[in-house]
């Protein structure tokens, strides 16, 4: 049984600026990796992610298909605890 | 000049990630709600699974623009930054299931008070809350979406034109759409 007290988030503002700065450290150490591949001309992390996934095609759409049912689980569930 | 664009928008792109996640962050840090009305229902939302699929299929036929990169084959540099890359992947998600079990232990649907430790899934939800009750279609969260889907679809989904010295494979010939 849940009510209106249970579903309110009390740490949501901490929580969500940790997921923020989380996400963006992630996303400036692959974006910093990838120009330095580009710059010594090594293949870069999404050319090797592409040339995986042209040659591993089932794997590829199979992990498309975990990615997306794990995105969608956020935005195809209420908002409340379990 | 395609060659030109292409490394500039790698040079721009971690000062921009960086500025923007610092921004975001405060911003809500210091003046953003803090919590989500639960009163609304603005979740489920089908139009996300929409927004997903359109993205998934622009990354694809955003690969149509550039012909596969042409490559050093440097063996050193290619394990010690694959495995990096990797190892920083794989330290990164065990992180993040870390806090998402946490946070899922603290919670309880008998307990009626406020929580202290969340999973982060709720902080994504709440989020989403938040911006639809800010300006109703979510535009933040639609972003979002879209970018992710359209990496996924970019990376996962790629059908790059070949290089001008590069043989068609099997498949390509078979399709005969390169």
């Amino acid at each position: 049984m849940t009510n209106d007290i249970s579903v309110t988030s009390g740490t949501y503002t901490t929580g969500v600026v940790y997921v923020i700065w989380a996400i963006t450290f992630a996303l400036v150490f692959i974006s910093v990796l990838e120009l330095i591949c580009e710059l010594k001309g090594w293949p870069t992390i999404s050319h090797r992610v592409e040339d995986w996934s042209d040659k591993n095609p089932w794997f590829s759409r199979g992990l498309i298909t975990v990615l997306f049912v794990f995105l969608a689980h956020f935005f195809l569930n209420p908002l409340q605890k379990p | 000049m395609e060659d030109g664009l292409h490394l500039l928008f790698h040079f721009l792109l971690p000062p921009y990630l960086a500025v923007l996640g610092v921004f975001l962050g405060l911003a809500i840090d210091r003046n953003g709600p803090i919590t989500c009305d639960p009163k609304q229902t603005y979740l489920p939302d089908w139009l996300f699974v929409g927004v997903e699929l359109a993205g998934l299929v622009g990354g694809r036929l955003l690969s149509h623009w550039r012909r596969r990169p042409y490559v050093v084959q440097t063996e050193r540099g290619r394990e010690i930054m694959g495995q990096l890359a990797m190892a920083s992947m794989l330290l990164i998600l065990t992180g993040i299931w870390f806090v998402e079990a946490i946070g899922t232990a603290h919670i309880s649907m008998a307990d009626t008070s406020t929580a202290t430790f969340e999973p982060i899934t709720f902080y994504i939800r709440c989020a989403i809350y938040n911006d639809r009750a800010a300006n109703g279609v979510g535009w933040w969260s639609v972003a979002i979406v879209l970018s992710i889907s359209v990496l996924v679809g970019h990376w996962l989904w790629a059908d790059h034109p070949p290089r001008l010295d590069e043989p068609q494979s099997p498949a390509q010939e078979e399709r005969g759409t390169r």
